[in-house]
């Protein structure tokens, strides 16, 4: 964009009904640290397991952008992978776990929490989390690309079920205190404090408080990050709302390393529907004989990509032919067809989709179901260890938003909500057993607001929201090209230093600030993708269709 | 020059002589006209890889004299408002003007025209189709739904 057009674009006015956004005083703010021991940024299964864990002994203040379950855990529809039946082994879902991450994964990591999850498990019972059962033992299914069975579930909505488990436990407890409606805007470093330090130890988070305005300070010992990924950076993705990387870039941007970005995992069959998005349609519906249509050659696609396994090739296989086939015919979608089974049958075993899509006024036992594939999970994020540690001494991080080597170049299906609880829990344990080393909170500075004044620039905000989710599915899907990429990344350039210039002018919003964060977090991704020169799980390129020899992360250091 | 080139520099140079000083008989149902061929010309136009990584360097877009030369077209305000289609019931209206949407797609299309003339063809085709997608698509749709609730042609 040009600086003349950038000058128009910027004239557009948002006119009618501005909210007072005077300042209050909340009187949450802490800027002495007395208030809170821990502070947790995020109240999905990771966040609340640290919570939980800590406020045995702690007191703890959990921040949550929008509502308290708006995150991604509430809407995970698999179940939970943990070695369970007598016949499965600790060594074959180490074994699964490292086939699907390509090479990728951290094999310590992966042992450490593969040993862990029938601990997390058990402690999940004991919060009350109604696991199928059958003849009193926990119900175990089998999803693709484990070699048992091994998945604990609640019905097709255990995502729901934990979440309202955790939440229960944590508002039942006096140590913890939540607090929804906070977007957070960047860590609080030893560069806020009243007395300036470069020493970069994060203090707790400067938050705004959605409903008011008004931007806080929460400060506390030490701080615990659990925010979710990043798929909201792409047109089409299963993620929630909030998915927009806030965690991830607020990391960056105080310091922390970035790891495996370019693996954005992608689910083959989404619902394309312009009213409901993010449906999604499970791969049993391929299993039981569901056939990929181009709808305007009628062809089954599939025959010119994998002859062979046809729809039950692996799920990035299937991902990238429709891809191909959309971009190739310049489609809105492809269709998935099973109206060719008998209605009994598809009603039968597709209960819940086949309401569903009657709701919408798609009859799957007598039509097609249009679909594409959508950004599902965000394999990379900031680099842990162990304890849950991050680069930046206070600040510790779990689940999505991290990079802790479990997932490696793609993830095994139902790894992710595990490594929620073990992570949650070893961040836990790790601050604990810490406890005595960690100051107190110094004197910190109140968020600069004295040069800042309402923005008028919401219509440029979503503008610019739009165009980053388009081009990243665009150029930064699922088949990438150095050349796209390169272009990709001119681009956000450009509309980065726009999204700088507003946020150095005007109050913050919660759109500013996610578009801020959807933005950097674009720019890892596409950063990360330029640097792996080779194809490897997640991560297709034209221009390096070969895996290497030895699989490294792509590590970017700030 | 290959007939792709030659589809889409038309369809362009149709559009931004619309808004040239002497060009006094042009009307909205001309840009009307000029944003629809446009587009179909995007559709018809087959998705190529960049031959270069090279950003493009083109010359500044004269926004202040474009905007002048499109005011003429607007006899009053050129308000456009706007909602959120996933916005709600609730939603506070934003709007954007008519002269910004067209000079947001005179801007981007200059700078095909200039790709055309100083770089290799299938760069100035791939900014062409990324512009739509990612950018002065979005304007062009906006701006086209309001010319057409201007006029009843």
């Amino acid at each position: 964009m040009t600086g003349d057009a950038l000058a128009i674009r910027k004239s557009a006015r948002h006119v009618a009904g501005r909210k007072d956004k005077a300042l209050q005083d909340t009187g949450r703010e802490a800027g002495d640290g007395s208030a809170h021991d821990v502070l947790v940024i995020g109240s999905g299964a990771a966040g609340l397991t640290a919570a939980l864990a800590l406020a045995e002994t702690r007191r703890v203040l959990v921040l949550a952008k929008g509502s308290l379950t708006g995150g991604s855990t509430a809407w995970a529809q698999g179940g939970i992978a943990a070695v369970l039946d007598a016949g499965d082994t600790f060594a074959d879902h180490i074994r699964d776990t490292m086939v699907a991450g390509a090479g990728l994964n951290d094999r310590e990591t992966v042992e450490f929490v593969i040993e862990r999850a029938p601990a997390s498990i058990d402690r999940l019972c004991e919060l009350g989390v109604p696991f199928n059962r059958e003849s009193g033992d926990l119900h175990l299914t089998r999803e693709g690309g484990h070699s048992h069975r091994r998945i604990v579930h609640v019905d097709d909505a255990t995502g729901w079920a934990v979440q309202e488990a955790l939440l229960k436990a944590a508002e039942a407890n006096p140590n913890i205190t939540l607090l929804p409606g906070r977007t957070c805007i960047d860590f609080i470093t030893d560069r806020h404090r009243e007395h300036f330090s470069a020493a970069g130890r994060v203090w707790g988070v400067y938050a705004l408080d959605e409903a008011t305005g008004h931007v806080e300070r929460h400060v506390a010992r030490a701080t615990i990050l659990a925010t979710g990924g990043a798929g909201r950076v792409y047109q089409f993705s299963t993620a929630p709302r909030g998915a927009t990387g806030d965690g991830i870039a607020m990391a960056w941007r105080a310091g922390a390393r970035v790891s495996n970005m370019e693996m954005m995992q992608f689910h083959p069959t989404c619902l394309y529907h312009l009213e409901t998005k993010n449906f999604l349609i499970t791969e049993a519906v391929r299993g039981e004989g569901g056939r990929l249509i181009n709808p305007r050659t009628g062809k089954r696609f599939m025959t010119f990509y994998d002859p062979e396994r046809m729809e039950l090739a692996p799920r990035d296989v299937v991902a990238r032919a429709i891809d191909a086939e959309i971009k190739r015919f310049g489609l809105d979608y492809v269709h998935l067809d099973i109206s060719h089974e008998d209605p009994e049958f598809v009603r039968g075993h597709f209960p819940t989709i086949h309401e569903k899509l009657m709701g919408l006024g798609i009859d799957m036992t007598k039509q097609p179901i249009p679909v594409v594939p959508a950004q599902h999970y965000t394999c990379g994020g900031v680099v842990v260890d162990l304890q849950a540690r991050t680069d930046i001494p206070g600040l510790w991080a779990a689940g999505e938003c991290t990079e802790s080597g479990l997932h490696g170049a793609n993830r095994l299906a139902s790894n992710s909500l595990l490594e929620c609880f073990v992570f949650g829990e070893a961040a836990a344990q790790d601050i604990l057993a810490r406890w005595d080393t960690l100051e107190a909170p110094p004197a910190i500075l109140p968020w600069d607001e004295s040069r800042v004044t309402d923005s008028d620039e919401e219509v440029v905000i979503k503008q610019n929201w739009t165009e980053i989710r388009r081009f990243m599915w665009n150029y930064v899907g699922i088949v990438r090209t150095t050349k796209r990429l390169e272009r990709a990344a001119s681009r956000i350039e450009l509309l980065k230093r726009e999204v700088e210039d507003y946020y150095g002018a005007f109050r913050v919003t919660t759109d500013l600030i996610e578009l801020r964060n959807l933005l950097q977090a674009a720019e890892l991704i596409v950063q990360s993708a330029l640097r792996r020169k080779e194809s490897r799980g997640l991560h297709y390129t034209l221009d390096y269709p070969a895996m290497a020899d030895e699989a490294k992360d792509t590590v970017l250091v700030p | 020059m290959s007939e792709q080139r030659e589809r889409i520099e038309v369809a362009i140079h149709r559009y931004l002589l619309l808004f040239e000083p002497e060009n006094t008989a042009s009307t909205l149902r001309d840009i009307a006209m000029a944003l629809d061929d446009l587009v179909s010309v995007y559709f018809d136009t087959p998705d190529v890889e960049p031959a270069t990584t090279d950003a493009l360097e083109a010359p500044q877009f004269n926004e202040a004299a474009f905007g002048q030369n499109a005011a003429r077209f607007f006899e009053r305000d050129d308000v456009i408002w706007l909602l959120d289609p996933e916005g709600g019931p609730d939603q506070e209206a934003m709007c954007t003007f008519a002269t910004s949407e067209l000079a947001e797609i005179a801007a981007d299309l200059s700078k095909v025209v200039w790709a055309f003339e100083n770089g290799p063809e299938a760069d100035a085709i791939w900014e062409f189709r990324f512009g739509y997608q990612s950018h002065w698509g979005d304007h062009l749709h906006r701006v086209r739904h309001y010319l057409h609730g201007l006029s009843a042609w």
